[in-house]
């Protein structure tokens, strides 16, 4: 199990610097440079070259690529913002708090209510209640998300008066933005869980638990849930660090100062050292969430477990 | 609730009717399997009955927090003069005015740092830590006398001594390099309350406007101790407010007592990050904050048709235009006729209307209303389908005949100004094509020479700025002169304005100026919009318009 848990911690180091050499190209061949941004368009272009130069930008690529990598290794230094002049990872710590609540409160909301619709769906087939959370679902998913977000805001904040519309200073801060991001993983999860589901129910051995005399939850939930709901873990998973990084819109709409505004408003400013950073830490997340997530699965299905144990 | 209790009695009615009706063993399945459909059909319908209470109690207590009690969130209290809370774009990420030109950072820092004098809009300066100044017959020597019994944040005197310390930090560094190394000798101290700028060549407004606004005064003590990352999060000046707080969401400004101008109407000044705009509107129309400047203009006509809000809108005339930039390089806009139909076929009324909501102002003249130069009287290149026909016919193109696709380089925010331009050549004979790009992309093209018309809202802010930026031939390439536009009379009457003590010669070479800018269609201007302040009812508002930058500055409530 260990070997397993190792080799998949190694993998993990060649896709972090794949990762961080795709962006590093994209953002050098993106127009633009931190000391025309950090000055203006209208500054000289020899003041543009002095502020470069102090920021170590004019340094040939390969050369700025391998320093990066290399104060990661050996100092996990990620590097100083060029714009604010502080620690990347500093900064990071500073948001990526807000980002991960943000993302583990919707996940958690969204996985409750999509699971457990998806699966009393599956149960009672075409049933009206199937017919209105597959509606549901269909719904949500298309709605757009800062289109709710800015509705809840205007309808609880604006209209009614009883929730913060933005910001971060209280726990109910947190309810319009956790439930305007959690209806995207509710709408697949939902679908999900009940397609999962309807198969495992038409298994021979529920039908033999059927016969056998169990009760139709005891069927439920002790012999078809754990299977069915394999696949679903996996998509969770993969959800999971994609709010992470989708947050983006919501902290936007709702003004929370999570990773994704960090990002896009490095990005714009060609802050190279912030952008690296931040993916470099988010690609480095997902890949702990992804590595968590084949362990679950080892765990709850013997039959993976098996094949680690050999 | 009565209906949530009709409704349970009506489900356990139903649960024990059903279970009269069974058989045995099979029976006992059935009735198994449909108790349990019946308990969650029941548990639901419990869900949604608590529900509906809970919301309705809700919606009675909502309605009676909006009645405006205290502290709830929504309510409004007047008056508030202890708190305010400003919206920003993004959050600001230096307080140090060295190569610093982000806008955001400007207006936290115009509350902590003062200038020596400030431009009014209506023109002329107000004197900030200067009391007075006077320049020299020849332009050459501006003596300046500055304000007396000043204290920076940390205790440390204000006077010629501290003045000449920032001065030689500034003047190295990549932000100040040109203006000092082009016009500034240097500083000789007079007394401890007065000195002299030595300037290289004579300077009218220019030396004025340069000082004002993005020449912020901070303790060069501090800097000595903290250096500039120190200061970048620990600004020392001598301002209405000091930093209390700096936050990952918010910046926290107290009012400092000791103020030379006097203590602070404020106790507390918040700055809050909200990019997106829309939102921010409802944040303030909820009394969350107080004030913004970035509203779309729709939203903001919304504010001002429902009087009811508890918000207004507040618009002052800025100095910027949307402006058409021509590439004289790009054939066959070199064709003088051809720059003037261009002129003419636009119809500014109607951009205004439509795409700034009628918050711009029409205008033909290539200087903003609030410049040194504009001329109420002067009509420009007005709108004149007829001339517009008539002179690309003199220019060889009757009708649109022979001509070559145009094309207009945008950024996003001016997509529907685009349109219009876009059918109003479409009417004269025109084929107009807009290419939207990203802002950076925009600049860098811009200054590649690769565009054939571009448009952009630009800010040329006293005469100062005319020169530095686009109508003068010394800013070609990359100081914002990209059309490549050079005439040795406007560049002679710029420098004389530039140079020129005394404010109405100055005026007069602006006009000048003006006119023959204006003519030579190689700048076309569209409009100039206005700054759109959105403000909570409870500040007064005059204070907002009266100055520049920073208009959101809270020193002025």
């Amino acid at each position: 199990m260990y070997k397993f848990v190792i080799k998949r911690i190694l993998i993990t180091i060649p896709v972090l610097i794949g990762v961080a050499f795709i962006i590093f190209t994209i953002l050098a061949m993106t127009p633009g440079d931190p000391g025309r941004l950090i000055l203006g368009p209208l500054a000289e272009e020899s003041a543009v070259a002095q502020l470069n130069h102090e920021l170590g930008y004019d340094r040939p690529f390969i050369v700025r690529f391998a320093n990066f990598i290399g104060d990661i290794v050996l100092k996990l230094d990620f590097g100083t913002s060029y714009r604010s002049g502080e620690q990347v990872i500093r900064e990071l710590g500073a948001r990526l708090p807000y980002t991960i609540t943000l993302a583990l409160l919707s996940m958690l909301l969204g996985s409750i209510i999509g699971i457990s619709l998806g699966v009393f769906s599956a149960i009672e087939q075409y049933s009206v209640f199937d017919q209105i959370s597959r509606f549901l679902a269909m719904i949500f998913a298309s709605i757009p998300n800062f289109w709710f977000g800015m509705m809840l805001i205007y309808i609880f904040a604006l209209v009614f008066g009883l929730l913060p519309s933005y910001g971060v200073e209280s726990w109910q801060s947190y309810i319009l933005p956790v439930v305007s991001l959690s209806i995207g993983p509710m709408a697949s999860l939902l679908r999900l869980s009940r397609t999962t589901m309807l198969e495992t129910i038409r298994q021979d051995y529920v039908r033999t638990a059927r016969a056998k005399g169990a009760t139709k939850i005891s069927v439920v939930v002790k012999h078809a849930l754990k299977n069915a709901l394999l696949p679903v873990i996996t998509i969770m998973g993969m959800n999971f660090g994609r709010l992470l990084g989708g947050a983006l819109i919501t902290e936007t709409v709702f003004s929370m100062p999570g990773v994704g505004m960090y990002v896009v408003s490095a990005i714009r400013n060609k802050d190279i050292p912030a952008v690296m950073g931040s993916t470099f830490i988010l690609a480095a997340l997902f890949s702990l969430i992804m590595l968590g997530v084949d362990l679950l699965y080892a765990y709850i299905d013997p039959r993976v477990k098996a094949k680690y144990m050999k | 609730m009565s209906v949530a209790a009709w409704i349970a009695a009506k489900g356990t009615v139903f649960c024990l009717h059903g279970s009269n009706n069974r058989m045995q063993k099979d029976a006992q399945a059935v009735k198994r399997s449909e108790k349990v459909k019946l308990k969650w059909v029941f548990k639901a319908i419990l869900m949604i009955a608590m529900l509906t209470m809970t919301m309705s109690g809700v919606l009675a207590g909502g309605a009676e927090e909006k009645s405006g009690d205290g502290d709830a969130v929504g309510a409004i209290e007047y008056p508030r003069k202890d708190r305010m809370v400003i919206a920003l774009t993004s959050m600001p990420d230096s307080l140090l005015p060295i190569n610093n030109s982000n806008g955001m950072n400007n207006r936290v820092m115009s509350a902590i740092m003062d200038t020596l004098w400030q431009a009014k809009r209506e023109g002329g300066y107000e004197g900030r830590l200067a009391e007075k100044w006077e320049a020299s017959e020849d332009g050459m020597t501006y003596t300046v006398y500055l304000r007396k019994g000043v204290t920076f944040h940390d205790g440390t005197d204000f006077n010629t001594a501290t003045m000449k310390a920032w001065y030689e930090i500034i003047k190295d560094s990549a932000s100040g390099k040109f203006f000092y190394s082009t016009y500034v000798d240097g500083l000789t101290i007079i007394d401890d309350y007065t000195l002299e700028y030595n300037l290289k060549v004579p300077l009218g407004d220019y030396f004025m406007n340069a000082l004002a606004n993005y020449s912020m005064i901070f303790s060069t003590e501090a800097y000595m101790k903290l250096g500039e990352d120190g200061l970048r999060k620990n600004p020392v000046g001598t301002g209405p407010y000091t930093l209390k707080e700096w936050s990952v969401d918010q910046i926290v400004l107290e009012a400092n007592p000791d103020y030379w101008g006097g203590p602070p109407t404020k106790q507390e000044v918040v700055f809050k990050a909200l990019p997106d705009a829309s939102a921010a509107v409802l944040s303030a129309e909820a009394g969350e904050i107080d004030l913004m400047d970035y509203a779309p203009a729709a939203s903001a006509k919304a504010i001002e048709e429902n009087g009811k809000l508890d918000v207004r809108v507040v618009k002052a005339p800025s100095y910027q235009n949307g402006l058409i930039m021509v590439n004289l390089e790009a054939a066959p806009l070199d064709n003088h006729a051809l720059r003037k139909a261009i002129a003419h076929a636009i119809d500014r009324e109607f951009v205004v209307d439509v795409a700034t909501e009628g918050t711009g102002i029409p205008n033909a003249q290539v200087l903003a209303p609030t410049v040194s130069g504009y001329d109420p009287d002067y009509t420009g290149l007005a709108y004149d389908p007829n001339a517009a026909k008539a002179l690309l016919a003199e220019a060889g193109f009757p009708g649109g005949q022979g001509l070559p696709e145009i094309s207009l380089m945008i950024y996003d925010g001016l997509t529907k100004q685009a349109e219009i331009i876009q059918e109003n050549m479409r009417n004269i004979g025109i084929t107009l094509k807009v290419e939207i790009v990203e802002l950076n992309t925009w600049f860098e093209r811009a200054r590649s020479g690769d565009f054939m018309l571009n448009m952009l809202p630009w800010g040329v802010g006293t005469v100062g700025a005319a020169h530095m930026y686009l109508f003068h031939s010394d800013s070609i390439g990359t100081r914002g002169n990209y059309g490549k536009y050079s005439s040795p009379e406007v560049d002679d009457l710029l420098n004389k304005a530039m140079q020129e003590t005394d404010r109405s010669k100055m005026i007069a070479f602006m006009q000048e100026a003006n006119r023959i800018i204006t003519e030579d269609a190689a700048f076309i201007n569209v409009y100039t919009p206005a700054e759109v302040f959105v403000v909570n009812k409870a500040w007064d508002t005059d204070k907002v318009i009266q100055y520049f930058i920073p208009g959101m500055s809270p020193y002025y409530y």
